[in-house]
């Protein structure tokens, strides 16, 4: 599964956090504003630039360090089902064969 | 439609409204202040049938309460916007107390006014605009005044935030910048509309955190609450 950001939110930046807020555009959808944690905020760069799940988990694993590849993709996962929860996500099917 | 002319913070913008008795809810503009170039604001038609459909009712006074958010948008071209609050003045500083309608902003104002008799007075009782000048936030008054009305006293430049909170206890806490994020931007008064607004918003919300400090007051008790700010800040 992909995701892609919901047209309308805005990635910004106050006192050095990186803060995602809906604009009108999302207000149906994202009603709230969000902080993310650093190791998130980069994850969400990664995820707006289109970056495979792999690729994302793999880059995770070199960040945290201390967690396997198989834990940061379960973190992962986690992540991408709030911030699709919140509205500041949304999935998008992989294409697949035939 | 209607066309007035209302000053804010300095400058006159060219307001349309519906109800000509909406006019009769601004105060006469300042003859000295620039008038902004370009389009009046206005309400859209679109955000007018929104507001109506949310509750609110068809009327000049609605249209008052409203303009608010659109006359905020049209400020932040000038690095201004306007932030519900209740601004106070105390020795030549401002002080914004932040809170949701009904937690107790007027309470606080009505008691920090008693414990400091003299001391303090009311720039803008409910919806203040702020102006980034370099490094320092000035607050200065607005035609929005909540319904005590209370208004009279000069800008000032910003002295600190105080975000004010109903809970089981009465006690004041400093907080870091990033502590106040989230209860900060859903104070400013701003329709959301475009990723330019919304960034400029942010950019603002960033300068004021990083000028003064915050603090949390958490008010369970009043007027004892209100000791906690006299002891903490106003002494």
């Amino acid at each position: 599964m992909k995701y892609r950001p919901r047209p309308g939110v805005v990635r910004t930046a106050i006192c050095g956090r990186t803060v995602l807020i809906p604009t009108r555009a999302a207000f149906d959808d994202c009603k709230t504003v969000q902080i993310l944690p650093p190791i998130w905020a980069g994850t969400w760069g990664a995820i707006c630039a289109g970056f495979t799940r792999e690729q994302i988990v793999m880059e995770l694993s070199k960040r945290t360090k201390t967690k396997t590849e198989a834990e940061c993709a379960d973190r992962l996962d986690q992540f991408c089902r709030m911030m699709c929860e919140k509205g500041f996500l949304i999935p998008v099917p992989e294409e697949t064969d035939g | 439609m209607t066309d007035f002319t209302v000053t804010l913070a300095g400058r006159s913008f060219r307001v349309s409204a519906r109800y000509a008795e909406t006019a009769s809810y601004f105060p006469a503009p300042d003859p000295e202040a620039p008038l902004v170039p370009g389009a009046p604001v206005s309400i859209p038609e679109t955000d007018w049938q929104e507001y109506l459909q949310s509750g609110m009712e068809d009327c000049a006074h609605t249209e008052y309460s409203v303009l608010t958010a659109h006359c905020s948008d049209a400020l932040l071209a000038f690095d201004c916007v306007i932030l519900h609050a209740a601004a106070l003045r105390w020795r030549d500083r401002s002080w914004l107390i932040i809170a949701p309608s009904g937690v107790g902003k007027s309470t606080q104002t009505r008691n920090l006014q008693t414990l400091l008799p003299g001391e303090v007075s009311v720039i803008c009782g409910d919806r203040p605009v702020l102006v980034r000048r370099g490094s320092e936030i000035w607050v200065h008054p607005s035609p929005w005044n909540g319904k005590e009305g209370w208004h009279g006293a000069e800008a000032a430049p910003l002295g600190g935030l105080i975000l004010l909170r109903r809970g089981p206890e009465n006690r004041l806490y400093a907080l870091r910048e990033d502590e106040a994020i989230l209860n900060l931007y859903v104070a400013f008064i701003h329709t959301s509309a475009s990723v330019e607004a919304v960034t400029k918003v942010a950019d603002l919300e960033d300068g004021l955190l990083r000028a003064v400090p915050t603090w949390l007051l958490v008010s369970d008790t009043v007027p004892d609450s209100t000791r906690c700010l006299v002891d903490g800040i106003f002494s």
